[in-house]
């Protein structure tokens, strides 16, 4: 059943004993390893690819406890220091009632890596063995968490921006800090490991709703 | 037979689809979940390189012009993307500053020359250039590490949290930027996997 | 779905979708890219102005791109390196100005760095302290010869853009302690200022620029002169004493006052040179002598050294300076006697009352006939305490006649007079010579006379004579008049300048006591009541509204009303730290 409803006689490359390219869309007898037109590893489904997935995710929610922790910024203002974490970034903004970028930055580097987190680690529980859900929706969840993941990065990069205009010696300088480093490379290991899954694991379903 | 070239499988869903070559100059989707196959040869070839080359030219302006201009009272600060990238070069920090020049201008400008350097060739009508597959491959794989526009919203999120402070004026390569996103934005809509993988397998002259 | 081989031949076709057709626009993007770069660069380097270079003797905080280079506060350029000069003797700077303005730049362009100072004449760049240095410069709207090389002033130049007054040239005595940048003051304002002093090549003299500001420069005429205003001046003469102090920032700095005492004078013209003379005082004796240049040269004989004659004795006639000494030679008397002095003095025709550019032998035949009316030299002497031996020039009829002579080497040897003694009227010398001339003993005697006959005659003498008071009163008289002399005979001979307050009070009150005593004396009493009242108004200190409490009530004003705003900013920072930025 596709997405309008429509019954097809419809064959995986798996079934038709054939494996994809990921990459290419070419397909090939299974034994081929290696993807003779662009040259890419060619799996049926990819080993290990949910082990792959946790592992970035663990990696990602670890670093993700001293980003919150550390500070992002440090001001300095007239010999007067002021650290500001995430959180309490987005409270200060709130606070100056600028709303909206309050909520851009408690978005980009609260919600979406949170959301990241529990999205991906249920689909990867859920993907680990033979599932009933719908794959559609599990389908749109899992290009979701890729599309989004790498917006958490704004937080980032509005640091980078911020230390390298605001440089007025004593009377106001802002240095990045630790947290920065440890936020992105959290969003770097959470965008790597939604890329880790095979997404054809979610359709491995009959059209009736059994596993494979 | 190793591969039919006339079969086309949907990456996402794994169906089969058998496509003849009167059918690659049109678009064409999957019967089940709707992802896009092909876009039409030449015109995406085209749009791709064209775009490319465009997005090249737009990162050497944005490399070499002023990006942001601060002014606070007697202060003035002038940042390029380069003081941005370097603003973090110390210490704990330098991976940090290596990750932004990378996911800003690394990434974009590499897969902008592979994909000129891959599909070049074809329009001009020679054979493909050595290794043009793995550069066509890594030009697909990049796609999601290229935060160009990321950029663009950080940066006017910085905007707004220092413009209630001070006044700041935007750079040429602040613009440049804008359009570089966008030019990239747009590129992407063409990179029709299907197609550019059979023109670069069918390149025989 | 059962495991059988699949069929491949039968497989569907994806969804087509229509796809119209349309010309590859594409290309346009990256020409038009390239048209951007292209303008982008272009931009850049048309509007880019010429590049100077400028030496300066330190960097003092000019920062390569970010130091601007201001005119009247506005950016016309910035520095783009910095960098040691060939030998690193001094510090040069490329600096790129802006193409509109760069047109101007000329030789008689000026520049010099804005840094915080902190002079007496008050606090300059502060604003500097937090924006960083900046190069100001100066030049006119005027087209001229073009330049790009500069040297750097080291003290910003006298005039700003755009004020208007004169330039003139002072030349001064080395030793002052006149500043770049001291006041010029007039009637107490302050009209101008003096720029960087020069030490002449010999040391003798300190030439400098001085700018005066219009309106005030129409004050001055060739006849006007300059003099010293720095620190205090005291001042000792027949009037009294005087303590001045002109302004604070003289006091520290040093600086120029100038006045016109003489009428007639020309109008200045830009680089006239004025001298610049130590005090008021001197500054007005020169301008009244200034017509009169010596130009006759006499000599006399004096038998007698005398105490406090030297080469700056000056010689008068009729109270009026006409020359002064030039030299003095000791004369071996061939015959066996003491060593006589030959005085040479130099006068001036115009102020003896003779034409001027006579023939020598003409000046000799003209004061020949002076000296047969009875002109002749003498020494005399003046000042309160008559300190100061001056050579006089009076006319004696009485005298025996006497003439020109000529000493063998030819000078014109005046006859002298015997030394004269100062004029009664003025001065505690003249006091006590009156005191002592006063016959008191005899009116004592007379007195006692009187009333021994008066005693004689009503038998009461005695009665009278010992009444309280009547008795010890010529005693007193005369105790007092002894304490006076003595205290006077002290001062003058003990030179106790340093105690001179105390010692007038004491001689005021010795006086009055004279006064009171002798008050049956009454023309001898009108006068020390008037010597007294003159000594005493002199004695009170320096007037409280004079310019230097102003200036200095003025300074601690703005200490402290800094001090409060100092205090109120590190308040509003510690509130809210955005507030420097934010300005609030």
């Amino acid at each position: 059943m596709d997405i309008s409803g429509h019954q097809h006689d419809l064959i995986t490359a798996r079934d038709a004993g054939m494996v994809a390219c990921t990459s290419c869309g070419l397909v090939a007898s299974p034994d081929v390893e290696s993807c003779p037109r662009c040259h890419a590893r060619m799996q049926s489904r990819i080993d290990g690819s949910i082990q792959r997935v946790l592992a970035w995710l663990l990696a990602g929610l670890i670093l993700y406890v001293p980003a919150n922790i550390y500070p992002m910024l440090r001001t300095t203002q007239m010999f007067k220091e002021q650290d500001s974490t995430i959180v309490g970034g987005v409270i200060t903004l709130i606070h100056h009632h600028a709303y909206a970028i309050g909520a851009i930055i408690f978005i980009a580097s609260v919600l979406i890596p949170v959301g990241k987190f529990i999205v991906i680690a249920y689909l990867a529980v859920l993907l680990s063995r033979p599932h009933t859900k719908d794959p559609h929706r599990l389908h749109i969840l899992h290009a979701a968490v890729e599309f989004i993941g790498r917006w958490s990065m704004i937080d980032v990069f509005v640091v980078a921006i911020l230390v390298a205009l605001v440089q007025f010696d004593v009377l106001a300088s802002i240095k990045p800090g630790l947290a920065a480093a440890c936020f992105a490379l959290s969003v770097v290991f959470t965008m790597l490991s939604a890329q880790a899954f095979d997404p054809r694991l979610i359709w491995d379903v009959t059209d009736k709703g059994t596993p494979k | 037979m190793i591969y039919d070239p006339t079969c086309i499988a949907c990456p996402h869903c794994d169906v089969v689809y058998r496509l003849s070559a009167a059918r690659m100059v049109t678009r064409t989707r999957c019967l089940r979940c709707g992802y896009q196959l092909t876009l039409g040869k030449s015109e995406a070839i085209a749009r791709v390189v064209g775009l490319a080359l465009t997005s090249t030219i737009l990162m050497g302006i944005v490399l070499f012009a002023p990006f942001l201009y601060l002014n606070a009272g007697p202060f003035d600060s002038s940042a390029s993307v380069v003081d941005v990238v370097l603003g973090f070069a110390t210490g704990i920090m330098v991976p940090l500053s290596l990750a932004v020049l990378i996911f800003i201008i690394v990434v974009p400008v590499a897969r902008s020359l592979l994909l000129i350097y891959a599909l070049a060739p074809l329009l001009a009508g020679h054979a493909n250039a050595t290794g043009a597959a793995t550069a066509l491959r890594w030009a697909f794989v990049l796609k999601p590490w290229a935060m160009a526009e990321i950029f663009m919203v950080g940066v006017a999120v910085a905007l707004v949290k220092i413009g209630g402070m001070a006044t700041v004026h935007t750079g040429t390569a602040f613009w440049a930027f804008v359009l570089l996103v966008v030019v990239n934005t747009f590129q992407d809509t063409f990179m029709c996997r299907n197609t550019l993988w059979t023109s670069l397998a069918t390149n025989t002259t | 779905m059962s495991k059988i081989a699949p069929d491949l031949s039968n497989l569907p076709s994806p969804k087509l979708e229509k796809h119209s057709r349309r010309p590859s626009l594409i290309w346009l993007m990256p020409f038009l890219a390239l048209a951007i770069s292209a303008g982008v660069v272009w931009n850049n380097y048309a509007s880019k102005g010429p590049l100077i270079t400028i030496t300066f003797k330190s960097a003092s905080g000019i920062v390569a791109g970010t130091t601007e280079v201001r005119i009247r506060d506005l950016r016309v350029g910035v520095v783009e390196a910095v960098g040691f000069s060939e030998g690193m003797e001094a510090v040069e700077a490329q600096i790129r100005l802006d193409k509109n303005i760069a047109r101007y730049v000329d030789t008689e362009a000026e520049f010099w760095i804005v840094e915080p100072k902190v002079t007496a004449r008050g606090v300059s760049g502060i604003g500097t302290l937090l924006s960083g240095v900046y190069i100001a410069a100066n030049w006119d709207g005027k087209d001229g010869v073009r330049a790009d090389r500069f040297v750097a002033l080291d003290v910003p130049p006298l005039a700003s853009f755009g004020e208007e007054g004169t330039r003139i040239v002072l030349k001064a005595r080395a030793g002052g302690q006149l500043a770049a940048g001291a006041p010029v003051l007039t009637s107490g304002i302050e009209v101008g200022r003096i720029g960087q002093p020069k030490l002449s090549s010999s040391g003798t003299t300190v030439t400098m620029d001085a700018f005066i500001l219009k309106p005030y420069d129409a004050r001055l005429t060739t006849n006007t002169r300059f003099w010293d205003a720095s620190g205090l001046s005291f001042n000792l003469g027949a009037q009294g004493i005087a303590l001045k102090v002109d302004s604070l920032a003289a006091l520290l700095e040093g600086g120029v006052t100038f006045g016109t005492p003489v009428t007639g004078g020309g109008p200045v013209a830009d680089g006239h040179v004025f001298d610049v003379f130590a005090s008021q005082s001197v500054a007005r004796t020169k301008a009244f002598e200034a017509d009169a240049s010596p130009d006759i040269s006499a000599s006399i004989l004096l038998d007698t050294d005398v105490n406090g004659l030297g080469l700056d004795t000056i010689v008068r006639f009729r109270g009026v300076k006409v020359g002064g000494v030039e030299d003095l030679v000791g004369i071996e008397n061939v015959v066996k006697g003491p060593v006589k002095l030959r005085v040479d003095l130099r006068l001036s025709s115009k102020r003896l009352g003779l034409p001027g550019g006579l023939s020598s032998d003409k000046v000799r035949a003209l004061l020949d006939s002076r000296v047969a009316n009875g002109l002749r030299v003498r020494v005399s002497a003046e000042g309160l305490f008559g300190q100061t031996v001056v050579l006089e020039l009076v006319n004696l009829p009485s005298q025996a006649k006497a003439e020109i002579t000529l000493d063998p080497d030819g000078r014109i040897m005046l006859p002298t007079a015997p030394a004269a003694v100062p004029d009664a009227d003025t001065g505690v010398n003249g006091l006590v010579t009156r005191i002592s001339n006063l016959p008191i003993e005899e009116l004592m005697t007379a007195a006692t006379q009187a009333l021994n006959n008066v005693s004689k005659l009503t038998g009461t003498a005695e009665s009278v004579l010992t009444a309280d008071g009547v008795d010890r009163i010529p005693q007193t008289i005369d105790r007092t008049l002894q304490e006076v002399r003595a205290l006077v005979t002290a001062i003058r001979d003990g030179g106790a300048i340093e105690n001179l307050n105390a010692t007038l009070r004491s001689a005021d009150s010795a006086l009055k006591s004279v006064d009171s005593a002798a008050s049956s004396l009454p023309a001898l009493a009108n006068r020390l009541n008037a010597a007294a009242d003159g000594l005493q108004s002199v004695v009170s200190g320096y007037d409280s509204d004079s310019r230097f409490y102003t200036d200095i009530r003025g300074v601690l004003r703005d200490i402290s009303s800094t001090a409060e705003s100092f205090r109120s900013l590190a308040r509003s920072i510690e509130r809210k730290p955005n507030s420097l930025l934010l300005g609030r």
